[in-house]
């Protein structure tokens, strides 16, 4: 995979930055095939996490998510993250085939559905 | 000389010849001039009297015709007054046969409308029963109807100006507070335990 082929589903800083950090996840700082491949092999394994948000997360915000399930679960996860304007605020989540919705849409819906 | 003499013998015999002639050609006209007048005069007499034969019978057949229309007059007259006569007795008879006849038949007739009437009132009262049964259905399945659209369009436009009002309102930062809120909620939730499970397992 070069740079071109990862700008595709990242973007240019994104790509910058994911090549960086495999080098350094090598010690000599060199990327082999080997390499390559024990990293794909260890992201394929980290538990997949979708994120639905209302809007464009900020890679510092990104960052934070990542860091809040590290500290809490003491585990790295794959963040598939969307972005969905019609939910206002807060978040909808899925994992393993669950989803639970933490919106501002739900809970606007739900109020609106008692209120009927 | 003496054929001179022949000549005066001659013309004076020409001319007595001519007055003779003459003479008697007038002679001729007065006659016949005086047979025209009375021919003439006899044809006037005729003609008078047949004016006067056409003047009596016109006379005689305007009588006639005044004796005539007079016993026509009397005729009609008579006539009218026995077809008068006629028509008032037929109507005294049939009135009185209609009379007779209703005075049967009325009671029946009466009970028949009556309860013809009653009927078609019962009838009608149902009918019209019905109606309003079916129409109030219908008001009340369309007011329903109606409500349930305006509830709807309500809850849309209020929806819409909620979530408007919020995507104004909040900052990024506040987007971003929510989504950390949300995940320690999740957290709770417990949504996150196939994490745990799968660390340790």
């Amino acid at each position: 995979m070069d740079n071109s082929q990862l700008e595709t589903i990242l973007t240019l800083e994104q790509s910058k930055k994911f090549i960086s950090n495999l080098e350094k996840s090598h010690l000599n700082g060199k990327i082999t095939k080997e390499s390559v491949e024990k990293t794909k092999k260890t992201l394929l394994s980290l538990p997949v996490v979708q994120l639905n948000l209302a809007f464009e997360p900020s890679q510092e915000l990104i960052e934070k998510i990542s860091h809040w399930f590290l500290k809490n679960y003491s585990q790295k996860v794959l963040l598939q993250i969307n972005s969905d304007p019609s939910l206002i605020a807060g978040l909808t989540l899925s994992l393993n085939g669950f989803y639970k919705d933490y919106s501002l849409k739900k809970v606007l819906e739900n109020y609106s559905s008692k209120n009927v | 000389m003496e054929s001179d003499l022949i000549f005066i013998i001659l013309n004076s015999l020409t001319f007595v010849v001519l007055f003779f002639l003459c003479a008697a050609t007038f002679l001729l006209y007065q006659k016949l001039t005086k047979k025209q007048e009375s021919l003439e005069s006899q044809a006037n007499k005729i003609l008078d009297q047949a004016r006067q034969d056409a003047l009596n019978i016109i006379q005689q057949a305007n009588e006639k015709s005044v004796n005539l229309l007079g016993e026509s007059e009397n005729l009609k007259n008579s006539l009218n007054g026995k077809l008068n006569q006629s028509i008032s007795k037929a109507v005294e008879d049939l009135t009185g046969f209609l009379e007779k006849s209703a005075l049967i038949k009325s009671d029946e007739i009466k009970k028949s409308l009556f309860s013809q009437f009653l009927i078609s009132q019962e009838q009608y009262s149902l009918q019209v029963k019905n109606e309003l049964d079916q129409a109030k259905v219908e008001i009340e399945k369309y007011k329903a109807t109606q409500l349930e659209n305006i509830d709807q369009k309500i809850d849309q436009l209020v929806s819409k100006t909620v979530q408007d009002l919020f995507i104004k309102s909040l900052k990024l930062e506040d987007q971003e507070e929510i989504v950390l809120k949300a995940l320690e909620k999740a957290k709770t939730d417990q949504f996150f335990l196939p994490l745990s499970k799968q660390k340790n397992g």
